[in-house]
């Protein structure tokens, strides 16, 4: 199988059309996470938000599934509501499979033994999820010793190879600074170590390089791609930057407005998308080889949400958009590249793959 | 022609740190140039020392051919309606208490430009270049999106028609089909209106798109300068290369078979730079002359693109790192 090919087999057996619920093929062994009908709504003083309506994905062992969409698409929610990190006005309804648990319905005691054992979390600012006061070995310290009982040199042993398994040069010493004496990728690394302690099952990495220089962050990509190979850990991406995903993800979910639009492999997603978002989000990007025409642009922004509308939220803002799409809530199918999609007018295969 | 801007060794040091070292750099009038750097590299610095926001260590700054370097505040102020300057956070750098056509009418006031008459259809007509309705100019910053807000910013820089407009990172707060608006609003206003612009980014392909030269800065210096195309194609500073290569593109095929340069080590501190040329220390080419002695920025190839590197030849040649690493 090549690099690029989904872990879950590109090209599926059944007819467009087909509702992907059924279509969707069996994991062997079954999937780590599985995500069914996620919804989260928040009340909030000028009443209800839908954040995310109806969301279900799977992430497999190893695989790096990327959530990508603007702000405002659900995403970031939809990553917190797995392990329900969020504040209390938030609704969460449906169900989070980790292997044999229901995180939704474990109790907050077992959902704080989940939280950084089975489930980590990077986030894009380091020095706000670091405590400035500790030092790096302080704080990885606490991790190892609440979560995995080590203590004294065990422990320091551990912390350093946490460390350089994240590539942070001269380890030991890192250990006795604090987080303000070390930039941004440095900060970032340690985060990743600190999540990584316990060897998780799944990452949850939500704009991990957004506030890092280019050069930074393809360290911190390659620390994200080896973690697979040396600890096992699968990933879940949540991005607003298509060259990321290019680079790291197998498998892409495509968010608007709290909904799932369209879910792809990496490369399918990129060369044979079917929804006229994923294309707005693509050209959004500006190429050289456009500039006479400029940019195409996406009108409009994404909507906030009381309630789910039975209608293509995307609609306002589509140029393919008539009554059809007006006229019920498009329904999660196979679209014409054998991938599911949520539109009424998908768009047509490019001629070359045909 | 008298350029649009004209920076000469300029220096900038707040205290022990040395944030712009000695640039020199033209934009031509009508040319969009791009400066590119990651954070740290002193571009917004050098943005705001040729606004005169902030004031010059050393160096001189000539717009229109006007030297504003040192020029007192009362004496500048005239001058000002020549350029201006947009920045990343339109949020925070529109006036909360003022609406909309108050912000825009502003420069037009303080320069006592036309009668109240007058400067209100002009605030209408500017207005609608950055594609906002004259209704707009009733409401308040806070009720925009933030891709109406930098309209905004840009609707103020432009209002007095300047012939230099900074942009400092105007793109890089908003969403990706926000971004992609505004960068064409930039592309358009710039083609239809003329004024020169200094384009400060981290991000290379709002550079690629909308710049015809583009200058690279690193640690306070620039280490090349040269058109878009031959930029973009052949990279011929060490540290243009390692920015480009990391750079990833939205294409899995593409982005996976790219050979990364990963660049060792971290940004030196501003307060210490190294020794000789300011990137040795993270170079994967770097020679002992590298360490000793400081790389003069200066023309090579057929086209006289400007390069700060030992290693570069004066026909152009140099180390290609994708196939030294």
């Amino acid at each position: 199988m090549s690099e690029l090919e989904s872990p879950q087999g590109e090209r599926e057996m059944s007819e467009p059309g087909t509702a992907w619920a059924t279509a969707r093929p069996p994991t062997v062994g079954g999937p780590l996470l599985e995500v069914e009908d996620l919804s989260v709504r928040f009340r909030t003083e000028d009443g209800a938000v839908l954040a995310v309506d109806e969301v279900s994905f799977t992430v497999a062992d190893r695989e790096v599934l990327a959530l990508v969409g603007e702000s405002g698409c659900g995403k970031s929610v939809t990553a917190m509501a797995l392990t329900r990190l969020l504040p209390s006005n938030a609704l969460i309804t449906g169900s989070v499979r980790l292997g044999e648990r229901s995180l939704l319905e474990l109790p907050e005691a077992g959902l704080r033994d989940v939280r950084g054992r089975d489930v980590a979390y990077v986030f894009q600012e380091p020095m706000t999820s670091l405590n400035p006061v500790l030092t790096v070995g302080k704080q990885l310290g606490e991790v190892l010793r609440r979560h995995q009982a080590l203590r004294g040199k065990t422990a320091d042993r551990r912390a350093t190879e946490l460390l350089e398994l994240v590539g942070i040069p001269l380890p030991a010493q890192r250990l006795k600074e604090y987080p303000h004496q070390l930039s941004g990728g440095m900060r970032q690394r340690v985060m990743i170590a600190m999540a990584v302690a316990c060897q998780p099952r799944l990452l949850v990495a939500d704009e991990p390089t957004t506030a890092l220089d280019v050069t930074v962050q393809a360290g911190i990509l390659d620390v994200l791609r080896d973690l697979r190979t040396e600890i096992g850990t699968a990933v879940l991406l949540i991005t607003h930057d298509l060259g990321v995903v290019a680079d790291l993800a197998d498998r892409v979910v495509v968010m608007y407005a709290g909904r799932t639009i369209e879910e792809a492999g990496t490369e399918a997603l990129f060369a044979r998308h079917s929804h006229p978002y994923t294309r707005g989000l693509l050209e959004a990007v500006p190429d050289p080889e456009r500039r006479a025409g400029g940019i195409r642009e996406i009108p409009g922004r994404v909507p906030t949400l009381r309630s789910s509308p039975d209608e293509c939220t995307f609609a306002d803002r589509c140029g393919r958009a008539d009554s059809l799409c007006r006229a019920r809530r498009p329904e999660l199918l196979l679209g014409p590249a054998g991938h599911p999609v949520r539109c009424v007018h998908p768009l047509p295969l490019p001629e070359v793959s045909r | 022609m008298t350029p649009a801007l004209e920076v000469v060794d300029l220096v900038k040091h707040f205290g022990a740190v040395r944030a712009v070292d000695g640039v020199t750099l033209t934009v031509d009038t009508g040319e969009v140039v791009g400066l590119v750097g990651e954070s740290g590299s002193g571009k917004s610095t050098l943005g705001r020392c040729v606004t005169r926001l902030e004031q010059l260590t050393d160096g001189t700054v000539r717009i229109n051919g006007n030297d504003i370097s040192r020029l007192a505040r009362r004496r500048l102020r005239p001058l000002r309606r020549d350029f201006n300057i947009v920045f990343q956070d339109p949020a925070s750098s529109l006036n909360p208490r003022m609406a909309v056509a108050e912000i825009v009418g502003e420069p037009l006031r303080l320069h006592r430009i036309g009668s109240r008459a007058e400067r209100a259809r002009r605030v209408d007509t500017v207005l609608d270049q950055v594609g906002l309705r004259p209704e707009v100019g009733r409401r308040y910053p806070h009720e925009l999106s933030g891709g109406q807000r930098q309209r905004v910013s840009l609707a103020r820089a432009l209002s007095a028609g300047p012939s230099l407009l900074v942009a400092d990172e105007p793109t890089s707060a908003l969403d990706v089909s926000v971004q992609a608006a505004v960068l064409n609003l930039i592309g358009r206003l710039q083609s239809e209106l003329g004024f020169a612009c200094l384009f400060i980014t981290h991000d290379l392909a709002a550079v690629e798109f909308l710049a015809q030269r583009v200058a690279v800065m690193y640690l306070g210096q620039l280490v090349e300068v040269a058109d878009r195309a031959s930029l973009f194609r052949a990279p011929r500073h060490p540290y243009t290369q390692a920015l480009l290569s990391a750079a990833p593109v939205p294409d899995p095929a593409r982005q996976r078979s790219r050979r990364r340069i990963v660049l060792s080590g971290e940004v030196p501190s501003p307060v210490s730079p190294p020794s000789g040329c300011r990137f040795h220390p993270r170079c994967p080419v770097a020679t002992e002359v590298c360490a000793q002695e400081v790389p003069e920025l200066r023309p090579v190839g057929p086209a006289g693109e400007l390069v700060a590197c030992h290693l570069v030849a004066d026909d152009g040649t140099g180390p290609r790192l994708a196939e030294a690493v």
